[in-house]
C-alpha cells in the first residue's frame, strides 16, 4: 500500500496492480532542473515526473509554449529533455537512473517561466516560412541574427568537451526480419520460424507485446482473453530457437535488396535479410483544436501506457474526446481504476456507437455528449477545462452550443494512421480507404509484407489470423514451405471505422498541426495560399514532418488539411515520400566505433622505447625524430645512421614480360638493365603527371624488385594490376611484398664498416658498387641489399624478412655502436634529401607536375618507342614547361620560409603577382643555411643565382635560384 | 660474419603479448606466446566465450599462374600436403591464384616442392612465400561469429560460411582473408592480413569482443583445444 508520504511526493501514482513494469520495492532519486524527484526502477523519466505531478516537460521549438506528455511512445517531441551531456532525449522512453540529472532544454531563464515565450506576441510577424524572407539584409548583420536565432530556436546543447561516446555497429544476416513486436509481429515471427526460417524480431519497446502490454482489448471484435494470451505468445517466442529478439531497437530504414538499418542505443545494426514483415503498428492521430498543445491534452494510448505500465494517472478529472470504440475502451479502463471520467465527448451519433461499455458507463453516471466535439483546451500552463460544442446536421460546429467542462486531463482518441514507412521505402503502394478513413498499403514488392495495425487491421483476432498467414508466406518466399500466392494484405474493413475524417476544429487560437516545428493549421493554409499546394512542397516549405516526430504525429492531419484547402481528395493529395530514418538517430550511432586503420612496422615498439616522436604518414606511424633531427642528420653526414624505411612499397614482378612492362610504366629505359643492377625510375599517368618514383632492382632473369613511395605502395600495386588485367599482363606475375620485407637504410661514411661486421658479402666499392643489388646473409638472416642513396651518403638499404626485423635492426645498431651509429627519423631524412635536392613525389610535385618540369628530364627518354604519358611529355618538350622546379637559397640564411608560401613579383606600383611557390624548405645543418625547392617561371628558374622574393608574414624576403644539389653535387660520397 | 644472437622470428603482435606478461615458447624459429594466464582458464574461455590466438607463424604461400591448379595437383600427387592439426589448407582466391597455409616451418618444403613441379611442368607458375608479410589471428569460441559480426559484413553462419572455406572481405576497414577453421565443435576463424595492420586488427577485435569476455590464449591452450 502507498503511504501518506508516497502520496505526498508522487500524488499521481496509482495503487499497485498487475502488468506494471516498475519495481515498487526500490526507490531511486534523480533531479529535473535541479529539483529532486523519486522514481522506481522501470520508470521512464516522464512517468516518474508525471507521478510527481509535473506536467510541463519542455518548451516548444518556435513559440516556447509549455508542452507536456502527448503520445508517451517516443514519437512526438513534447518531452525532449537534456540528460547530462546528451540532448534531445525523449523522457517518455528513457528509463530513469539513480542520480540522473535531467534538464529542460531551449528555455530561458527557466522551464516554468520561459521569457522566450514572449515570441508568441510577435507570432503574426512570424508566419510559416518567415525565415526564408527575413534576416537577409543587411548582410553584415547575419552573424548577429545567427547568434540570436541559435539561442532562441533549436533544441538541446552539445558541448564541445563532451567525451566521445562508445558507439559500435553489428552486421546481421537472416531469412526474415519482423519489424514490430506487437501481437501481429509476434504471430508472424512465430509462423515464419515454425516453417523453418531464421527470424530477427525487432521492437522499439523494452519488451515485446505492443499494445497488449497496456490495453485491455474489450471491444466486441477482440476475444476477452486476448491479453491473457500475451504471456503465452512471449513464452512461444522464448522457446522458438529460430527467433532472435531485439528489444529497444528501432528499424530506421529499408534499402535496396532488403538491406535494413536498425539502432539500439549506441549500436547500429546493418541487416541483410531475404524478406521483411512490417508490423510496426499505427500512430494515434491527434486532434487539431484551440490550444491542443496544452499540457494535459493526451492521446488515449498514452494515458493507457502511463496507467498500466507505470501505475501513473496524469489527471484526476478526465474528459474523453473520441470518435471510435477505442475512446470508450479508455473510458471504461480508467473508470475501472476509480478515475473520475467527467465526460465522454463523442463525435458520432449515439446509434453509431457500438461499444460494449456504453451502457455501463452511462449507468455509472458518466455524462456522454453525442455529436459533440472539443473546440478548446482551457488553461495557461496546464489543462483546467475543456470547451465543447455541438456538431450540426451539416457537420459544422455550432458556436452557440459551446459549453465548458471542468477537467485537468483531456484524452483524445480520434483514430489511427498505419506506421508503414518501411513498406513505402521498399516501394509499397498505398491508397486511401474510405471505409476506414486510413491510408493503407495495397501492394508491396516481393518479399515485403505488412501485417496488423500497419495494414489497417485493428481487431486482435484478425491481427493474429493475418499474422499466421503472413508469417507462413514470408517463410515460403525465402524457401521454407509453400503457400498459395499472397499478394497483398486483407484490410479488415468489416470492422467498425476507427478513424475520424475530422482532423481539425476551427477556432480563434493557435491550433497545432506540427508539434515539432510549431506549425499551425493557419500556417498550412498560408503556405497553400502562397502556392505550396502539393503535399511535397508543403512539407518542404512548412517543415511539417521534418522534425523529431518524422511525421508520426502530423503527416495524416496535414494531408487532410491540404486536401481540404485544395478541394481535392485524400487519394489525389497523396503522401510524402518515406525516407530513412524513421526515428531520429544520433550521428555517433551512424558513425559507429572509431576504426581508423593504423599500420606499424615490426620495430614500432623499439622506436617508442627509444623516445621516438611518431608521425602519421598515410596509414603508417613512423618515427619523425628521436629528439634532435638536425643532430640525427649530422650523424649520417659524419658517421652512420639507421632509418626504418619499412613502409616503402615493395613489389615483386616475375616473368618474361616484365621488362616490356617496365618500359611502358617508367619514363626511362629498362630492357638494358643487367641482372644485379638497380635503377631509379619515374612513373607518369596518361597526362604525363608524375605518379610515383622509386628504384627497381633486377634480381635474376625473370624477377624484378620494385620499390615505391610509402603511401604509393597500395595505389601503385592496384594501378599495375589494372594494367596487367588490361592487356599488359602476358607473362607477368605481380606480388605485393611490402609487408613481407622490412627495410632499413644504413647511411653514412661508416655504413660499410658497420655492415661488414654482419655479413660475409664483399662490400667493397668494386664488388658492390653504387646502384647495385646483392643477396647476402646479414646477422645470419638472408637479406636483399640495395646500394642506393636518398640521403646523399654511402648507404645500404637492407631488406629482410619482416619477422626478423627486430633482430636485424638491433644487430645493425650493435655493430654500429663503435662507429657512433644513431637512429634517424623522417625529419632528418627530409633534411638530408633536400641537401641533395632530391624531390618527394606529392610534396614537391602535385597533380599538374610532369617530370620535365620537375627537373627530372634526365629520367625521361622520349626516344623510347612508347610509355605512359609520352604524348603529353612530347608536347611539353616541344612547347616548353610553364613552371620549373628548382632549388633556392635564402639571402638571409637564418630565415626558413614555410612550405607552401607564395613567390611574388612586385610591379612598379608595388602590386604583387604570384609567380611560384615553395614546396620544401629546411635549415641545412650541414651547410648552415636555409635551403629549399620551389616552382618558378622558366625564365627565372633557368638563371642560377637569379633573385626572387617570397612573401613571409606579409614581408617580401629575398632568395636566389640554386642549380644542382646543395650538397655533394657530383655525388662522390654516394660512390665512395 | 654474424652476430652472437640467434635470429629469432617475432610476430607483429609480439610487443602486445610481451606487455601482457606472457610466457613464451619457440617453434620453428618463432617466438610465440605459450600461456597468458593459465592453460585451463584459456581453454575454458575458448569453450565458453571467445578467444584470440596469434597464429602468424603458420606458413603461407601464394601460387599464381594459369596452370597453378595443375601444378598444385601434380605436387599433391607427388607429396600430398598432409593435413596436420587442421592448419594445412589450400584456398582458391582466383582461378589463377591459390593461397596455401602450412604448419610453421613446413612452408619451406612446400615451396620447394611446388617450385620443382612448376619448373618441370614448364608452365609459367610462380610460388611466393608470404609468411612474413601476413599476420594471422584465430578467433575461436561460441561467440566468435557474433564478435566478427561487429567488424565484418560477412555472414558467419555455418550455412553461409562452411568450415574450411575462405573469403576475402573488409574487416574493420582493412582487407583480410578469412578462413573458417573450426576446432571440433568450436567455431573458429583465421583472420589473415598484412602484418603491419596486425596490431590494429588485434586491438580492434579485443575492443569488439570485450562484451563477450574475449581473452588471448597461448600455444599450449590452442594445442589442447585442437587435440580435443
Amino acid at each position: 500500500m502507498r503511504t501518506e508520504h508516497d502520496i505526498l511526493i508522487t500524488p499521481n501514482r496509482l495503487h499497485p496492480k498487475g502488468g506494471e513494469v516498475i519495481d515498487r520495492t526500490t526507490t531511486i532519486r534523480f533531479t529535473f532542473d535541479g529539483v529532486e524527484y523519486t522514481a522506481h526502477p522501470g520508470d521512464t523519466v516522464a512517468s516518474a515526473l508525471t507521478a510527481a505531478g509535473v506536467q510541463v516537460l519542455s518548451r516548444s521549438f518556435k513559440y516556447h509554449r509549455p508542452r507536456g506528455l502527448l503520445c508517451c511512445s517516443g514519437h512526438c517531441p513534447n518531452c525532449l529533455v537534456q540528460i547530462g551531456d546528451e540532448p534531445n532525449v525523449r523522457a517518455c522512453t528513457r528509463p530513469v537512473e539513480a542520480g540522473m540529472e535531467v534538464r529542460a532544454q531551449n528555455v530561458w531563464p527557466s522551464l516554468n517561466r520561459d521569457l522566450l515565450s514572449l515570441t508568441q506576441l510577435g507570432s503574426r510577424f512570424m508566419p510559416v516560412g518567415f525565415y526564408y524572407k527575413t534576416f537577409i539584409r543587411p548582410q553584415k548583420l547575419w552573424p548577429l541574427y545567427e547568434h540570436t536565432l541559435r539561442h532562441i530556436a533549436g533544441l538541446g546543447e552539445v558541448h564541445i568537451d563532451t567525451p566521445l561516446g562508445e558507439f559500435d555497429k553489428q552486421y546481421l544476416h537472416t531469412d526474415v526480419v519482423v519489424a514490430g513486436g506487437g501481437p501481429a509481429g509476434i504471430g508472424a515471427a512465430l509462423a515464419a520460424a515454425e516453417a523453418g526460417a531464421q527470424v530477427l524480431l525487432f521492437d522499439e519497446n523494452p519488451t515485446l507485446g505492443g499494445h497488449l502490454r497496456f490495453t485491455v482489448p474489450m471491444d466486441s471484435s477482440s476475444p476477452p482473453e486476448a491479453s491473457k494470451n500475451l504471456p503465452e505468445l512471449l513464452e512461444a517466442v522464448n522457446h522458438q530457437p529460430n527467433i532472435t529478439v531485439f528489444t529497444d531497437t528501432s528499424v530506421l530504414g529499408w534499402y535496396q535488396d532488403h538491406w535494413l538499418c536498425a539502432v539500439k542505443g549506441t549500436r547500429l545494426f546493418k541487416i541483410r535479410t531475404k524478406s521483411v514483415i512490417v508490423a510496426t503498428g499505427a500512430y494515434e492521430v491527434p486532434l487539431i483544436f484551440d490550444n491542443n498543445d496544452l499540457p494535459g491534452v493526451m492521446l488515449g494510448s498514452a494515458v493507457q501506457r502511463l496507467v498500466h505500465l507505470f501505475g501513473v494517472l496524469p489527471g484526476k478529472q478526465v474528459v474523453i474526446v473520441t470518435a471510435n470504440e477505442d475512446g470508450w475502451d479508455v473510458a471504461a479502463d480508467l473508470q475501472s481504476l476509480g478515475v473520475n471520467v467527467g465526460a465522454i465527448v463523442e463525435e458520432r451519433e449515439s446509434n453509431a456507437c457500438s461499444s460494449p461499455y456504453r451502457d455501463g458507463l452511462i449507468n455509472a453516471g458518466v455524462p456522454v455528449f453525442y455529436r459533440h466535439i472539443i473546440v478548446e483546451a482551457l488553461g495557461s500552463n496546464a489543462v483546467r477545462g475543456a470547451k465543447i460544442t455541438r456538431i450540426d446536421e451539416h457537420g459544422e460546429i455550432s458556436p452557440k452550443t459551446t459549453q465548458s467542462l471542468h477537467c485537468d486531463l483531456i484524452v483524445t482518441s480520434m483514430g489511427w494512421t498505419p506506421a508503414t514507412e518501411l513498406a513505402y521505402m521498399a516501394g509499397g503502394k498505398s491508397e486511401y480507404n474510405e471505409e476506414r478513413a486510413e491510408i493503407i498499403p495495397v501492394s508491396t514488392p516481393p518479399g515485403i509484407y505488412v501485417v496488423g495495425r500497419a495494414s489497417g487491421t485493428h481487431a486482435l483476432d484478425s491481427q493474429i489470423a493475418e499474422a499466421q498467414q503472413i508469417g507462413t508466406a514470408a517463410a515460403a518466399f525465402v524457401g521454407f514451405g509453400e503457400v498459395d500466392g499472397l499478394t497483398a494484405h486483407s484490410p479488415d474493413i468489416s470492422k467498425p471505422r476507427r478513424t475520424s475524417e475530422r482532423v481539425c476544429v476551427p477556432g480563434n487560437k493557435k491550433r497545432f498541426v506540427c508539434y515539432c516545428e510549431d506549425v499551425t493549421d493557419e500556417d498550412v493554409q498560408t503556405a497553400i495560399a502562397e502556392g505550396y499546394d502539393s503535399i511535397e512542397l508543403l512539407k518542404r516549405y512548412s517543415t511539417i514532418s521534418m522534425g523529431p516526430c518524422q511525421g508520426a504525429m502530423c503527416s495524416m492531419n496535414t494531408i487532410h488539411l491540404c486536401a481540404h484547402a485544395n478541394s481535392s481528395t485524400i487519394q489525389e493529395t497523396g503522401t510524402t515520400t518515406a525516407r530513412p530514418p524513421t526515428t531520429p538517430v544520433t550521428l555517433g550511432a551512424l558513425a559507429g566505433q572509431n576504426m581508423e586503420p593504423v599500420q606499424t612496422t615490426p620495430i614500432h615498439q623499439w622506436h617508442l622505447d627509444h623516445g621516438a616522436d611518431m608521425m602519421v604518414a598515410g596509414f603508417w606511424l613512423r618515427p619523425n625524430h628521436y629528439g634532435d633531427p638536425a643532430s640525427e642528420a649530422m650523424g649520417v653526414r659524419e658517421r652512420a645512421g639507421l632509418i626504418d624505411v619499412s613502409p616503402l612499397g615493395k613489389l615483386q614482378l616475375t616473368g618474361p614480360g616484365v621488362p616490356e612492362l617496365l618500359e611502358r610504366i617508367y619514363t626511362n629505359q629498362w630492357k638494358n638493365l643487367p641482372v644485379g643492377r638497380v635503377r631509379y625510375g619515374v612513373m607518369c599517368n596518361d597526362e604525363g603527371v608524375v605518379l610515383n618514383d622509386g628504384v627497381c632492382a633486377h634480381l635474376n632473369d625473370e624477377t624484378w624488385y620494385m620499390t615505391t613511395t610509402s603511401t604509393g605502395a597500395t595505389p601503385i600495386f592496384e594501378w599495375l594490376q589494372w594494367w596487367l588485367q588490361s592487356g599488359w599482363g602476358e607473362g607477368i606475375h605481380l606480388t605485393d611484398l611490402t609487408d613481407a620485407y622490412s627495410a632499413f637504410n644504413l647511411a653514412g661514411p661508416q655504413s660499410r664498416a658497420v655492415l661488414e661486421k654482419l655479413t660475409d658479402r664483399n662490400l667493397t666499392n668494386k664488388a658492390f658498387p653504387y646502384m647495385r643489388v646483392r643477396s647476402a646473409k646479414v646477422a645470419d638472416v638472408p637479406c636483399r641489399l640495395l646500394r642506393i642513396g636518398f640521403t646523399g651518403e654511402l648507404s645500404y638499404e637492407v631488406h629482410c624478412p619482416s619477422a626478423y626485423a627486430l633482430h636485424i635492426w638491433e644487430a645493425l645498431m650493435d655493430a654500429g655502436r663503435e662507429f657512433g651509429i644513431a637512429p634517424f627519423g623522417v625529419e632528418a631524412q627530409r633534411i638530408l634529401r633536400l641537401e641533395k635536392a632530391h624531390i618527394i613525389v606529392g610534396q614537391d610535385t602535385d597533380a599538374m607536375s610532369d617530370p620535365l618540369s620537375a627537373n627530372m628530364a634526365w629520367a625521361v627518354k622520349l626516344d623510347k618507342p612508347d610509355f605512359l604519358g609520352k604524348p603529353s611529355l612530347m608536347r611539353i618538350s616541344t612547347e616548353g614547361p610553364k613552371q620549373l622546379l628548382v632549388g633556392f637559397k635564402m639571402v638571409d640564411s637564418d630565415v626558413v620560409p614555410d612550405e607552401g608560401l607564395q613567390i611574388v613579383e612586385p610591379d612598379a606600383d608595388g602590386r604583387l603577382t604570384i609567380t611560384g611557390w615553395v614546396t620544401s624548405s629546411r635549415f641545412s645543418p650541414t651547410l648552415a643555411e636555409a635551403i629549399g625547392l620551389c616552382w618558378l617561371p622558366p625564365e627565372l628558374a633557368s638563371q642560377d643565382g637569379a633573385p626572387f622574393t617570397i612573401r613571409i608574414d606579409g614581408n617580401l624576403v629575398e632568395a636566389r635560384v640554386h642549380h644542382d644539389a646543395f650538397y655533394d653535387p657530383d655525388g662522390e660520397r654516394l660512390r665512395m | 660474419m654474424s652476430t652472437s644472437k640467434t635470429p629469432i622470428k617475432l610476430t607483429p603482435l609480439h610487443s602486445i603479448t610481451q606487455r601482457l606478461g606472457v610466457t613464451f615458447t619457440e617453434e620453428q624459429g618463432w617466438r610465440i606466446p605459450e600461456v597468458y594466464t593459465t592453460e585451463e582458464d584459456e581453454i575454458t574461455a575458448a569453450r565458453e566465450r571467445v578467444v584470440l590466438a596469434d597464429e602468424t607463424p603458420n606458413g603461407k604461400l601464394l601460387l599464381e599462374g594459369d596452370h597453378a591448379e595443375s601444378v598444385l595437383m601434380d605436387a599433391l600427387d607427388l607429396d600430398p600436403l598432409q593435413v596436420n592439426e587442421g592448419r594445412d589448407g589450400i584456398y582458391c582466391l582466383r582461378n589463377d591464384l591459390f593461397f596455401i597455409t602450412t604448419p610453421p616451418g613446413r612452408e619451406v618444403r612446400a615451396q620447394k616442392k611446388l617450385t620443382t613441379v612448376s619448373a618441370a611442368s614448364e608452365q609459367f607458375v610462380t610460388v611466393t612465400e608470404v609468411t612474413h608479410g601476413r599476420a594471422e589471428i584465430r578467433v575461436i569460441g561460441p561467440a566468435s561469429q557474433e564478435l566478427l559480426s561487429k567488424v565484418c559484413g560477412l555472414d558467419f553462419h555455418p550455412a553461409a560460411f562452411p568450415n574450411e572455406t575462405a573469403k576475402q572481405s573488409s574487416l574493420a576497414k582493412t582487407t583480410q582473408l578469412i578462413i573458417r577453421r573450426d576446432i571440433g565443435e568450436l567455431p573458429a576463424f583465421s583472420i589473415i592480413g598484412t602484418q603491419s595492420l596486425g596490431v590494429y586488427v588485434w586491438d580492434t577485435l579485443i575492443e569488439a569482443g570485450r562484451e563477450f569476455g574475449v581473452v588471448p590464449i597461448g600455444r599450449a591452450a590452442l594445442a589442447e583445444l585442437i587435440k580435443g
